[in-house]
């Protein structure tokens, strides 16, 4: 049976926290990326995002849809916006949980990227729910991912590699 | 503050899929009126439900982690319904997963994929997404509905077991769910 589905690496942030996690040297063996992330901001910002091979906006567009609060917002701009990570003061070990799908990374092509993500603070505020459809235009392939956000600690992510065959 | 890196090369070719099969429950004629699945396996680090779910009398399906019936689950959400409306919903409950007003069929199947992030991990409460569809196509259009959830069950305890409760009747024959493992 095929390995379609394959853990790549996975980064797990120690005691001080980390201002960025970040995969580089993908390797270029499989179809498609998958991210996933379990997060949570040591300052007083939700705002977290990813660079693709050190790119954070040239390249890079997205169309969005947030649900904040029970509010709904969408919009688009030239980022990709993950999740709204429970920032400090909001309810404890409370973590935000993101997936990202990258298609056809090792193209030359226009790279489709999608997100969904959610956090909930087990109240009536503080609370996120995401989806982001995104693209990644430049002909290169996709070497390296970073995402940022001033993690902390017991924060992680997981790269995998989905092959078609 | 120190970024944390990773050289992903260093890594691949591990010579095992990470995204493995855990247990399947089905029902039967009779139906089912609750699916459990106890003592789940150490040896993942996410989980992943896919449920196709039919019910005669149309109504919800709760998921609780562990025993835990208690308001000890948060959650919110967006839908769209019938004809196109949405909605957005939130608040404390007895269940982590399919809010309220599910409806089922013995005809049309409410599918359902829940993700349980870092399942073991007793650091962090458990946080599940969720997205769930049915379309009854003509025979009852308003009643066609998707959901995009979040869910926080406020324990840090590791999830051990997982019971998917049908509120009304049974889960009719033909109803499936399925447990997954990721491995990380």
């Amino acid at each position: 049976m095929a390995k379609t589905y394959t853990l790549i690496t996975s980064a797990t942030v120690g005691s001080g926290g980390a201002a960025f996690m970040q995969f580089t040297s993908i390797p270029q063996l499989y179809t498609d990326l998958v991210v996933l992330m379990s997060a949570r901001s040591t300052t007083g910002s939700p705002d977290s995002g990813m660079e693709i091979n050190g790119e954070g906006s040239s390249n890079i567009s997205s169309r969005y849809m947030f649900s904040v609060d029970g509010s709904t917002i969408t919009g688009s701009g030239g980022f990709i916006a993950l999740v709204g990570l429970p920032k400090s003061g909001t309810t404890s070990n409370t973590f935000g949980n993101v997936t990202i799908y990258i298609t056809n990374y090792t193209s030359s092509q226009q790279k489709a990227i999608s997100v969904e993500s959610i956090t909930e603070n087990m109240s009536s505020s503080e609370t996120f729910l995401t989806l982001t459809s995104g693209v990644y235009s430049s002909s290169n392939t996709v070497s390296s991912l970073k995402l940022t956000g001033d993690f902390a600690q017991y924060s992680k992510t997981y790269l995998y590699g989905i092959k078609n065959s | 503050m120190p970024i944390l890196g990773t050289v992903a090369s260093q890594f691949s070719g591990k010579p095992f899929g990470s995204f493995e099969s855990i247990a399947t429950s089905t029902a039967g004629p009779s139906g089912l009126s609750d699916i459990n699945f106890n003592t789940i396996p150490t040896t993942y680090t996410h989980l992943q439900l896919r449920m196709n779910l039919f019910n005669s009398s149309g109504t919800n399906a709760f998921v609780t982690f562990n025993g835990d019936t208690a308001t000890n689950y948060w959650q919110h959400g967006i839908e769209s319904y019938g004809g196109g409306s949405t909605s957005v919903y939130g608040g404390g409950n007895q269940y982590a997963g399919f809010v309220g007003n599910i409806v089922l069929s013995d005809t049309y199947p409410g599918v359902s994929v829940l993700d349980i992030f870092d399942y073991q991990n007793t650091s962090i409460r458990k946080v599940i997404r969720g997205s769930y569809g049915t379309n009854m196509n003509l025979s009852a259009p308003g009643y066609s509905r998707n959901f995009y959830s979040d869910a926080t069950w406020g324990n840090t305890s590791a999830i051990t077991s997982i019971n998917i409760q049908c509120q009304t009747g049974v889960f009719a024959q033909h109803s499936t769910v399925s447990l997954y493992g990721i491995k990380g």
